[in-house]
């Protein structure tokens, strides 16, 4: 986020009714808890580190006031040494402190990053079938630079308060100890800060509403065209949306300038009250030393140490203040976060580790009454009142047009969907994925080697077992064409193995797995022939002693099945 | 390259505008401190001696215009810069766009899943930022640094020297650091991607690895990795901080190096007021060295979005990887693509589109991007003005008459299943009525007897357009029309080490 779009969003946040934003900032509150011991010796920290800077003033004040005496007797060098060593070693103290504070609030935001990446890795990754959730990318998006999206406002912004009140306190309580007076002016002026970024002047605060919500409507016309610019050139009317989107943005453009030239005025305030106030402790500091003031009520004698160290430390009790205020920009982007988040954990429940079936169980019978799917969105049901009866042992093939259900017949047989009517049994237990071995369109490796892959099915496996497996597919030709053998590297999504060979792996995979019953989902879409011949020998070999489900559209599988049932529209006909 | 590319978005003008009120800005803000203390130890000065020609009039009246100018020069510099950014971004977004509608159609799909999307809003806006978020708090940071110094030079040549001196120290520490982060941020970056892939990887293959019991495997692998790239990042804050308190300690070395040599000899020729002045305009611009940390990595920032523009900016009129594929086919013709999978055809389809220009042909991919609107939306994208009877033609001409042309499709077509998303791809290439029509794989996902009917519908409902149809050998009973010629792939060797 830039800091425009960050100040566009804070300007409507205040102007809008904020509720959303206030569930943001619970949301937020509630994580960085998490972190909070770290969090709050960072802002202490940051907030003694004001002590540094009061010693720096005080070392300067002090080298003034030798340098003045030794040039005004005309006498010997002044001897600043000491004076020079309270300033360094105020801006030591000050360095150290600050780096510590950073330390303390990196460690305390990486708390909260890892708490929060894995709850977004237990949603994205369920131990249990999920309903709905995310597209993947927006669960990769979460996992990497939402969690980070925080990280301003983790390390920055939270403390910011403490040390604030700390560092504001300490730089005031070192002044008043000098000059009251300056102390009362610096307080005086403290209301005048405003606490955000309020539009300033209510007169144009209509004009200013009228703006956001037109940059808001064009910046999701923006967005919404560039989603479609690869089609739009694909049809050949790129010429058009390019001229479309040029006018959009600037238009864009125009307007948000038209916000910001009111909402920087808070900003300007805020800048002209610290230098206002620096001007006028310079002036009444200056008037007192040259001896020119008289006024009833008011000090009139002042050291030359006394005034240096109440003028440097003037913008120094303001500096915590403005670095709240700034804070906007950390509080948009983390507030953006927290929503996208919060969708990306949503799901993420405690689970039950499933408990796989014995290998070499005996075949399940499975048995579907009454079942219905109707899919987030859609009105018609995918699966309808559908009764089905596998005998143990059974090979069952369902086939049917594209969109028929038969993905979410195999996936409610198997146990991965819960209906939402009618129930789902394994002979006489609810459906479990622990009985099932599935195998998926297109047939699915993670990176790492042929041999990892295989041991996902059974971890203990040695290496006679996972050859084994090959022969009784009647596989060895796959194993002979792999270079390292078991060893080969399977890259991201199966790269460096053709269909065929990476669908033949998932089959390896299935047989280690011995489960009573198999599930495949199309399992040859996306293979020639030659490679589809191979899997459907190794399927009828895989078929002894189990129950199959198989859901296929290729001609070359239906014969295998004992039965096969054709569904339409979520029912079989 | 950053550069370059901003060049191309920024009018120089604009961009000097703001950085010279970056600058005066920042300089006024150093000199308010800095003439604050000068004038505070003058009447001190004045007042013991007893100089009575001294007025304090001016100076303190600079104090007072030093306030107002810089409130006014911030508030300048920022309107600048935002409208600086805001230009830059709609300018580089319009080239881009043009440049990305330049690319291969496939190359183009092949970053339609979020990935133009982010680089045409995030890394332009990134890229757009440059100036205000980079170029100007350096160019502040430079002129403050380089007029202080002028200063300095100016009262005293030995301080000014032990001052630039100090000063190169810090920019070089600065830029050492963010060399130093540059290793960790790589690893970081690395892992992020692995992170990334096995996400992706596990999400699909959800069903098998819930039925394997295996999402805790794959879980915690993910896991290793991110922590990896944790303890990447942990290491590049540490050379940060490191790098910001080194910056400090140089400016109080700095400080120190102006109150020895300006006010501990006897000889010297400045008076106190102007070394305590001297010592505070020092402190104002080491308060902006040390921002520099913070600066460069987002230069980095704006350089990493540069590079993933670059392909969209600089379009070779073909594609510049493989051999170049020619062809011709005759109008009303078909020709079929075949051979065994992984022998090539989504690629040399890809080929032949590539070198097309736009609008002499059409190309519907496996899996075609459908318009999160109605049905009727998504056909009037390839034909504007089509009537609603049109637009009903073509949609019983690919079988899809029984969904209502009102209905969304969702994001991505999400709500339609596989086969109604390649029909009505389909159809919208049919409402284009393009002189060659490439088709990839478009029996996939669909029933034979759907399949059949669709390509027989099709073919004649385009008489004059010339197709290209890939099609695995096992379908090509499903065209119900003559063959006027093929293209045979031989399979390649599919197996490489990767």
């Amino acid at each position: 986020m830039t800091d425009t779009a960050a100040l566009v969003a804070e300007l409507a946040d205040e102007s809008g009714h904020g509720t959303d934003e206030r569930a943001s900032t619970r949301r937020l509150r509630a994580w960085a808890r998490i972190g909070e011991p770290e969090l709050r010796r960072a802002g202490t920290l940051r907030g003694l580190a004001q002590l540094g800077t009061v010693i720096w003033a005080a070392g300067l004040g002090w080298a003034a006031g030798r340098g003045l005496a030794a040039q005004h007797l005309h006498t010997a060098p002044a001897d600043v040494a000491p004076a020079a060593g309270v300033v360094a070693a105020g801006l030591a103290l000050r360095a150290v402190l600050l780096a510590a504070a950073d330390r303390a609030a990196a460690t305390g935001a990486a708390r909260v990053r890892s708490a929060l990446r894995a709850r977004v890795l237990r949603a994205a990754l369920p131990g249990r079938p999920p309903r709905g959730g995310l597209t993947d990318v927006a669960y990769a998006e979460a996992l990497d630079a939402e969690v980070a999206g925080l990280d301003d406002w983790l390390t920055d912004y939270l403390p910011a308060r403490r040390a604030m009140l700390l560092g504001s306190g300490v730089v005031l309580a070192a002044i008043a100890l000098r000059s009251w007076f300056v102390a009362l002016l610096l307080v005086l002026a403290t209301p005048l800060l405003p606490a955000n970024l309020k539009v300033i002047g209510m007169g144009t605060k209509a004009a200013v509403q009228a703006q956001l919500g037109a940059v808001r409507t064009l910046h999701g016309r923006l967005l919404d065209q560039l989603r479609g610019l690869p089609t739009l050139v694909g049809l050949g009317a790129q010429e058009e949306a390019a001229r479309a989107l040029r006018r959009d943005d600037e238009e864009l453009a125009r307007r948000t300038t038209l916000v910001l030239r009111v909402a920087f005025l808070s900003t300007a305030w805020v800048e002209l009250l610290i230098t206002g106030t620096l001007a006028v402790v310079a002036t009444y500091c200056g008037l007192v030393l040259l001896d020119y003031l008289r006024l009833p009520g008011v000090p009139d004698h002042m050291s030359l140490a006394t005034a240096l160290f109440v003028l440097t430390l003037t913008p120094a009790y303001f500096a915590p203040a403005r670095e709240l205020a700034r804070g906007y920009h950390a509080r948009a982007r983390a507030a953006a976060a927290a929503d996208l988040l919060a969708g990306a954990m949503r799901g993420a429940v405690p689970e039950r580790r499933l408990r796989p079936a014995a290998r070499g169980a005996a075949p399940l019978s499975v048995r579907l009454r009454e079942a219905s799917v109707v899919h987030a969105g859609r009105a018609r049901p995918a699966l309808d009142r559908v009764e089905l009866d596998v005998r143990a042992g059974e090979f069952v093939v369902v086939t049917g047009p594209s969109g028929a259900g038969k993905s979410t017949l195999l996936s409610v047989a198997a146990g991965l969907l819960v209906p939402d009517r009618g129930s789902a049994l394994h002979g006489r237990e609810r459906a479990t994925p622990a009985h099932v071995a599935w195998v998926g369109q297109p047939g699915f490796l993670l990176p790492g080697s042929v041999r990892e892959n295989l041991r996902l099915a059974r971890p203990e496996a040695d290496d006679v077992e996972l050859l084994a497996a090959f022969d009784e597919l009647g596989f060895s030709g796959l194993l002979a064409a792999l270079p390292d053998g078991l060893g080969t590297p399977v890259g991201e999504r199966g790269f460096g193995l053709s269909s065929g060979q990476a669908q033949q792996l998932v089959f390896v995979r299935a047989l280690l797995r011995d489960a009573p019953l198999l599930c495949l989902d199309e399992p040859t879409a996306h293979l020639d022939p030659d490679a589809e011949g191979a899997v459907a020998d190794a399927l009828s070999r895989l078929a002894r002693h189990r129950t199959v489900l198989l859901a296929t559209h290729s001609p070359a599988l239906l014969p295998l099945g004992d039965r096969v049932l054709p569904l339409d529209q979520g029912r079989f006909v | 390259m950053t550069l370059r590319l901003l060049r191309t978005a920024v009018r120089r003008r604009d961009l000097l505008h703001g950085l010279l009120l970056a600058a005066a800005a920042e300089l006024s803000a150093a000199t308010l401190l800095g003439v604050s203390g000068w004038f505070l130890t003058a009447c001190a000065l004045v007042t013991v001696r007893a100089d009575t020609t001294w007025s304090w009039l001016y100076p303190s009246g600079a104090v007072r215009a030093l306030a107002l100018s810089r409130t006014g020069l911030r508030y300048a510099e920022r309107l600048v810069s935002h409208r600086v950014l805001l230009d830059a971004t709609a300018a580089l977004r319009a080239r881009l766009v043009r440049g990305a509608a330049a690319l291969p159609p496939r190359r183009l799909r092949a970053l339609r899943d979020g990935a133009l999307l982010s680089r045409l809003t995030d890394d332009v806006t990134t890229v757009g930022a440059l100036p205000a978020d980079v170029l100007a708090p350096l160019a502040s940071t430079a002129v403050t640094a380089a007029v202080v110094t002028g200063l300095l030079w100016h009262a005293d040549a030995r301080l000014g020297a032990a001052e630039l001196l100090v000063f190169l120290l810090a920019a070089a520490t600065a830029v050492a650091t963010h060399r130093r982060t540059q290793d960790a941020v790589r690893r970081s970056a690395r892992e992020q991607a692995v992170v990334r892939t096995e996400l992706l990887g596990a999400r699909d293959a959800l069903p098998e690895l819930i039925c394997l019991d295996a999402v805790r495997p794959a879980r915690s692998r993910i896991a290793a990795a991110l922590e990896r790239a944790h303890r990447a990042d942990e290491d590049t804050r540490r050379v940060l901080r490191a790098g910001r308190s080194a910056l400090r300690l140089l400016g109080a070395l700095g400080q120190c190096l102006v109150l020895a040599l300006a006010l501990n000899l006897a000889a010297t020729v400045q008076s106190v007021s102007a070394a305590i002045g001297e010592v505070l305009l020092i402190a104002a611009g080491y308060e902006l060295v040390e921002q520099l940390p913070r600066i460069l990595p987002a230069y980095g920032r704006a350089r990493a979005a540069a590079q993933r523009l670059a392909p969209l900016d600089a379009v070779p009129d073909r594609p510049a990887d493989g051999t170049a594929a020619a062809f011709e086919a005759e109008p009303g013709t078909t020709t079929l693509v075949t051979g065994p999978n992984g022998s090539g055809k989504s690629t040399l389809l890809s080929r032949l589109a590539g070198r097309a220009t736009p609008g002499d042909l059409t190309l519907v991919e496996a899996e075609d991007w459908l318009a999160d609107a109605t049905v009727a939306e998504n056909l009037r994208l390839a034909a504007p003005d089509a009537a609603p009877e049109r637009l009903a033609e073509v949609l019983a001409l690919v079988a899809l008459d029984d969904i209502p042309p009102d209905f969304p499709v969702g994001p991505n077509g999400g709500r339609l299943s596989q086969g109604q998303r390649r029909r009505l791809a389909l159809a919208r290439a049919v409402l284009r009525d393009p002189p060659l029509l490439l088709l990839d794989e478009p029996t996939a996902g669909l029933d034979r007897a759907t399949a059949r009917r669709v390509l027989g519908a099709v073919r004649s409902a385009l008489p004059t357009t010339a197709f290209v149809i890939a099609l695995p050998d096992r379908d090509h009973d499903l065209l119900p029309f003559p063959v006027d010629g093929r293209i045979e792939l031989t399979a390649r060797v599919t197996m490489e080490r990767v």
